[in-house]
């Protein structure tokens, strides 16, 4: 009896002392600094503003408390609202948002903010997805409820309500009814109930520093304390930090490390942040010009363009050869077994003699059907990305060339982003490469750019109307999508654009591809690598933790 | 007994150089073995027998593009240097010959010219004339005709000194005529060094612009070659073969044309 009971309490002392080797390992030290790198200046800090990095990281919850924030797999999670509820009809949003917010001066966030944040989104802001809010009204301490005349809800939360947040009405009251509030540069325009705070900052050294707000813990406890953001000329100088230890992760919002740079990870501490990407470059063309509204003439062209270059420009050895439906497999709503993209350059030449696209004169260049001059105007986006956009335009050009097509780019027109608008908006080209971000990916997807109707009741005014396809049944579709009343609607539209690019072939994506946020794992773990965004992303700020 | 004349070396070899660059220039389309524009699905190769110099980021062979590239950097760098020349020239004839608030004005706008940065005025210059081959000439031109005003100012204002000009004008020569024929005439030696020298000036020039994707779309110059290679990551990757070959054309062209400007001013 006496060797069990000591060998009893041999066991218990030895299992206590594994659960307390267990719990100590569970008990995970927080982060006091974490550093990260940029190419994005550190110039502007405006809450509203989408400006430079300040405006960029907000996207993720940083300084803003955005009201949602989405999940990898689309569903909508809670973050400065607690929870929301949808009504049946899709006009109600009932929500909850926390009482111990603070503001980054001190102040607590209060309902007067939220109810301000709304009428200014709506009213200043001329929000699209808030034209048919009627009434924002509280619901008892902590919970409010907006009211819509229309459908609205779903597509406010999905598209935009992600990438918005409540803003301090002690700061901004003074720009109701202005245009003002977005340049505005005052130190309190950075004011924010994020679950952080700007410290300081320093332009010349392009550098800003920041600290945890431990009220603001939206989604757990605030795990890093204080996070500096230093941006770099370039993705070079990025690498060359990051192997340095200088850094310990990269975040630029849908601009993620050139596939040609990875090779240049030095250190087996750095994970390259590999994921699928959603974003991607596409071609549009010009459905209002001679040659894009014949199907004929967009059919040769997709046999005519190498796909495999493209894939090889666009994403290196990362890349795929797409299907005709645009959008990537790891958007929502992906439509499988469209027909990939190949190049046959016999059979493009046979369906432009076919089309009456003949060599009349005998210069060895084809003109229209009706004998006139053909020269396709190809218009490479004006961007930060301009190199890499030239050199597509360059295969495009050649690609066109080996099937008697005459190209050109119109320097005129890639010289600054105000003439390359213009231009684009007028529909003035026969092809145009563009880029889909990921956040734009995410819900409004590659057909925002190829829609021409605006949204029905408003007039065609956005800047980003750069679409020619006229067709009806496909601008409602798109608008349907956009506005889509629930996931199910949503899907049902994108896959219904996705069969319609693959039929019509209005533009095509020019490679489906992979993309890197490289971050360092020596120092700290729990690092989420979310698709398309990298490790920092609106979980950051609560699961990392020193090793 | 024939006294032979001294070979001047460095002239001599400048001389060569150029000769090369020229004739790779005007027999390009011959020379190289493909088609600089065409691409293909071999990217960032190294060299081979099947290509020389490697392929680009779009598989573009860089042998043919450095060929190709010679006919731009030298049809820019001739026809800059040329237009530099003739106004720095002018400017000389009309600041020297007739003095006075002439020489004054002349003087003036040199001095200003040469106090503003060339390469960064010539910059916002081509930024704001659209950039291309024509605006990369113009800017040049705006730019650095200054030296060679300058250079032959002092040697035109001697020149007035000398009797032969001086009983021409005492007999009432026109003076476009003094200027055509005596002036110019003698300052061609000077004029053909600084022409040669500027010709390397703007070469610089030219590749430094379409280095900073100031050049024309989808053209082949040295310049244009080094703007890939260093912002498709070619430098930092460490492929040699894309972006040493454009540094050196550029560099021993530039010997080349400075050889022949310097040692042939010096001999005089």
């Amino acid at each position: 009896m006496k060797r069990i009971s000591c060998f009893l309490m041999a066991l218990v002392i030895l299992c206590s002392l594994f659960a307390v080797t267990v719990s100590a390992d569970d008990a995970k030290a927080p982060v006091e600094h974490l550093v990260i790198g940029t190419t994005t200046a550190n110039n502007t800090f405006n809450l509203y503003s989408q400006a430079d990095i300040f405006g960029r990281i907000n996207y993720v919850g940083f300084c803003r408390g955005n009201w949602i924030y989405e999940a990898e797999d689309g569903s909508l999670q809670p973050y400065f609202l607690t929870s929301f509820e949808i009504s049946e009809d899709g006009t109600t949003l009932d929500f909850t948002f926390p009482t111990t917010a603070v503001w980054s001066d001190g102040m607590p966030v209060t309902w007067d903010d939220v109810e301000f944040s709304f009428r200014f989104l709506r009213d200043t802001a001329k929000n699209t997805g808030l034209i048919h809010l009627t009434d924002i009204e509280q619901t008892g301490e902590g919970s409010g409820r907006l009211v819509f005349s229309a459908p609205d809800v779903y597509a406010y939360l999905v598209g935009t309500a992600m990438m918005q947040g409540v803003l301090p009405k002690h700061v901004w009251e003074k720009f109701e009814g202005t245009d003002d509030y977005g340049s505005y540069t005052e130190p309190e325009a950075a004011v924010g109930c994020g679950p952080y705070k700007l410290v300081s900052y320093d332009v010349d050294a392009q550098v800003s520093y920041y600290e945890a707000i431990p009220e603001n813990n939206y989604h757990g406890d605030i795990t890093v304390k204080s996070v500096t953001i230093k941006t770099y000329p370039d993705q070079t100088a990025v690498m060359m930090a990051l192997n340095q230890g200088e850094i310990d992760c990269y975040y630029a919002y849908s601009s993620p490390i050139d596939s040609t740079l990875i090779d240049l990870i030095m250190d087996d501490a750095i994970d390259p942040g590999k994921s699928i990407y959603s974003g991607e470059d596409q071609i549009t063309f010009g459905m209002t010009r001679p040659a894009g509204m014949d199907y004929n003439f967009r059919l040769a062209v997709t046999k005519a363009m190498d796909w495999k270059l493209l894939a090889n420009v666009t994403g290196g050895d990362y890349a795929e050869i797409p299907c005709g439906g645009i959008i990537p497999p790891s958007c929502n709503g992906y439509l499988d077994g469209l027909p990939r993209f190949a190049q046959d350059i016999d059979e493009a030449n046979r369906i432009l003699d076919e089309a009456g696209y003949a060599d009349i004169n005998g210069d060895g260049i084809r003109e229209f059907p009706d004998g006139t001059e053909m020269n396709i105007l190809i218009v490479p986006q004006y961007s930060k990305k301009m190199d890499l956009r030239n050199r597509i335009a360059e295969v495009l050009i050649n690609n066109l060339a080996a099937v008697g097509i005459k190209a050109y780019v119109d320097q005129s027109i890639i010289v600054s982003s105000e003439v390359w608008e213009s231009n684009i908006m007028e529909g003035n080209y026969d092809i145009a490469i563009g880029y889909t971000t990921a956040g734009m990916a995410r819900h409004s997807s590659a057909f925002r750019y190829y829609v021409w109707s605006p949204k029905p009741g408003t007039e065609r005014s956005a800047s980003w109307l750069w679409g020619t396809y006229q067709d009806e049944e496909f601008n409602a579709t798109v608008w349907r999508m956009l506005n889509a009343f629930s996931s199910e609607e949503y899907v049902e539209c994108i896959q219904w654009l996705q069969q319609e690019a693959s039929d019509t072939l209005f533009g095509a994506a020019l490679s489906w591809t992979y993309c890197f946020y490289p971050y360092r794992t020596d120092k700290y773990g729990g690092w989420y690598n979310r698709a398309s965004w990298g490790v920092v992303n609106d979980e950051l700020w609560y699961t990392l933790y020193t090793k | 007994m024939k006294r032979k004349k001294k070979i001047n070396v460095p002239v001599l070899i400048g001389s060569i150089i150029i000769g090369c660059f020229v004739l790779v220039a005007v027999f390009a389309p011959w020379i190289a073995p493909y088609d600089p524009t065409l691409t293909s699905v071999t990217t960032y190769a190294k060299p081979s027998a099947e290509h020389w110099l490697g392929t680009n980021d779009v598989g573009q062979d860089i042998f043919s593009e450095l060929i190709y590239g010679t006919r731009i950097s030298m049809l820019i760098g001739v026809f800059a240097a040329a237009i530099v020349t003739i106004i720095g020239t002018l400017f000389a004839l009309l600041s020297a010959w007739y003095g006075g608030i002439v020489d004054k004005a002349v003087t003036a706008l040199t001095n200003l010219a040469m106090a503003v940065p060339g390469l960064a005025l010539t910059t916002l210059l081509v930024c704001y004339l659209s950039p291309g081959k024509i605006s990369i000439i113009v800017a040049i031109s705006i730019t650095a005709w200054t030296g060679t005003a300058r250079v032959l100012r002092s040697r035109i204002l001697a020149l007035t000194e000398e009797p032969f000009v001086k009983i021409e004008k005492a007999i009432g020569q026109r003076d476009l005529v003094i200027m055509g024929k005596h002036l110019v005439p003698n300052l061609k030696d000077i004029i053909l060094s600084r022409g040669a020298m500027a010709v390397s000036s703007a070469m610089m020039t030219e590749a430094s612009l379409s280095f900073l994707g100031l050049g024309e779309f989808g053209e082949k110059s040295w310049g244009a070659i080094l703007h890939y290679a260093f912002f498709r990551n070619g430098v930092i990757r460490g492929f040699t073969w894309w972006y040493l070959p454009p540094i050196l054309c550029t560099s021993l062209a530039v010997l080349g044309f400075m050889l022949v400007g310097y040692y042939g001013q010096q001999s005089r």
